[in-house]
């Protein structure tokens, strides 16, 4: 694994923690990472097993116990405005609008206001919520503000983007639409993703590469390079070569008897 | 778009910002018909049949005289003018503090630690019992009026303010946190719009006990205002003078009490029901 210099290096990385009764729980141990530039990864685990501490430590949301994490060879010690994150839920504000949601970056984060409208303008465009800017989040659905959720993570052009898993709170088809359009966007865009997910199938679908987690201590077991050509279908779900890489994937959880 | 909006359990379609005109519907109808029937019991019922001397209870017809007169003759229009101005000089000025001070004891413990027994202890004391204090102190002038109101209406905002200054999601500020804000921002744009709700039913509570303050603390020394009014008129055993007077009372903490809503749910327009 060890490779020269790729965009996102994570080297030995360990987070522990200690709970309100003292004791101290590994949420992380030794994970090695090298994540090449422009790469869709997903980070798949039951959970406890630390996926989410690990995306949130590459955001720098979380100081690490130990080791190193750098994007394009700065070291992660604060959030940057090189990230984008997309949350589990949505995370609008419930008082500004569709399009000063989207463009918030440029009230907290200081980014270039000019930049952020016109590449809102574009996102919301891409996304289908055109004719939706001046709508308030409460009148929208939960796909619709999911799709808010990600527009905003792009708009400030970060270089990596960050996902918790954004669609877990979906209904089944509203996240099958989902996962296609983040495709076609992270085709247009080429964005380097992590991708957090416990849905086996999801990682397969969008990834190029898996990364399987188990918890108990938090570690990586798996590193999974899906080699499926892209624009994935849904139809391709069902082809054996899927197939595969979902038992391979799900072959994890059954030997450390994980799946309940 | 093919996403149908209405297929999303998040889709609770609310009106942007807008002022509902109350319509006269069946309901309505009905309170205005029970008032009427309750004052009509009043007048030729109850008054008549039990020959209560109108020094006790006077007639509703007496007390609409009296508004009348009050309103129109006599000095009731500069009383109720000079008690509207305590009572608004004195929320305004109890408010601004509570929401100013919430700022700090919002975002410190440390803060906290060091000024929320002084206020507690400030909002233990009896306002009545001080009142007088105020008087001596500040003079019979509306001065002593306003401190007592500001002193009054600033617990409920001050409460209010940083329980909603504090109330701000976890992931909310997650989010802020990705941006890198300044806390400046933080504040700006998160803790203070996420708190409007919170302050709106502080804003709230503290409209009704202003009139209260600014009557209570005329009763305890003042030549002017609708509690003086009321005083003066029980001396004179113008029993219908003071129910006058209560009638304007009721009818400014109303009001007062249904502006401030008002304008809480045209500001706080994200919010089904204010807090509070």
């Amino acid at each position: 694994m060890e490779q020269e210099a790729s965009f996102i290096e994570i080297k030995k990385a360990s987070k522990k923690f200690v709970t309100r009764s003292g004791d101290q729980v590994v949420a992380l141990t030794d994970v090695n990472l090298s994540i090449d530039k422009g790469r869709f990864i997903t980070l798949v685990g039951p959970s406890g097993c630390g996926k989410s501490t690990l995306l949130r430590m590459v955001g720098g949301l979380i100081r690490r116990s130990s080791g190193s994490v750098s994007i394009g060879g700065k070291e992660i010690e604060a959030p940057t405005s090189g990230i984008g994150m997309v949350f589990q839920s949505p995370v609008l504000l419930p008082w500004r609008t569709v399009r000063q949601n989207v463009t918030v970056a440029a009230d907290i984060g200081g980014a270039d206001r000019r930049q952020v409208e016109d590449r809102a303008t574009k996102f919301l465009d891409m996304v289908g919520l055109n004719g939706f800017e001046d709508k308030y989040p409460s009148e929208l659905s939960g796909g619709m503000q999911q799709r808010v959720g990600i527009t905003r993570a792009l708009v400030h052009d970060p270089e990596v983007l960050l996902m918790d898993e954004p669609f877990a709170a979906l209904d089944a088809m509203t996240k099958d639409k989902l996962q296609v359009e983040l495709q076609t966007l992270w085709m247009a865009s080429r964005k380097t993703v992590i991708f957090v997910t416990h849905s086996i199938q999801e990682a397969v679908f969008l990834a190029d590469r898996v990364i399987v987690l188990a918890p108990r201590p938090g570690r990586v077991v798996d590193d999974i390079t899906i080699d499926l050509p892209r624009p994935r279908t849904l139809e391709m779900i069902n082809s054996k070569e899927f197939g595969d890489y979902a038992s391979a994937v799900r072959r994890h959880f059954e030997k450390e008897d994980l799946v309940q | 778009m093919s996403e149908i909006i209405s297929t999303s359990v998040h889709s609770r379609v609310k009106s942007p910002p807008r002022f509902r005109l109350p319509t006269p519907d069946a309901v309505t109808l009905a309170s205005v018909i029970v008032l009427v029937m309750f004052l009509s019991a009043w007048e030729w019922v109850l008054i008549p049949l039990l020959n209560i001397s109108p020094a006790l209870l006077p007639k509703p017809s007496a007390i609409a005289a009296a508004l009348w007169s009050g309103l129109f003759v006599g000095d009731l229009s500069t009383d109720i003018w000079i008690t509207l101005q305590e009572v608004i000089a004195g929320y305004v000025l109890g408010s601004a503090i509570g929401f100013v001070l919430a700022i700090p004891v919002a975002g410190s413990r440390t803060a906290e630690r060091i000024l929320y027994p002084y206020i507690v202890a400030l909002q233990a004391i009896p306002k009545v019992a001080i009142a007088p204090l105020f008087v001596v102190w500040f003079g019979f002038g509306m001065t002593s009026k306003v401190v007592i109101v500001a002193l009054i209406t600033f617990f409920p905002v001050f409460v209010n303010a940083v329980i909603g200054l504090r109330a701000t999601p976890a992931e909310h500020d997650e989010l802020f946190d990705v941006y890198n804000a300044s806390a400046w921002r933080r504040f700006r744009y998160l803790r203070l719009p996420n708190s409007a709700p919170y302050i709106f039913g502080g804003l709230n509570v503290g409209v009704t006990l202003s009139v209260i303050g600014a009557i209570v603390a005329e009763f305890v020394g003042a030549q002017e205002g609708i509690g003086s009014a009321i005083i003066r008129a029980g001396f004179a055993l113008d029993t219908a003078g003071v129910f006058a007077a209560i009638t304007v009372l009721t009818f400014i903490a109303a009001t007062a009490s249904a502006a401030i809503q008002a304008i809480g749910r045209k500001l706080v327009f994200w919010m089904e029901n204010p807090k509070g």
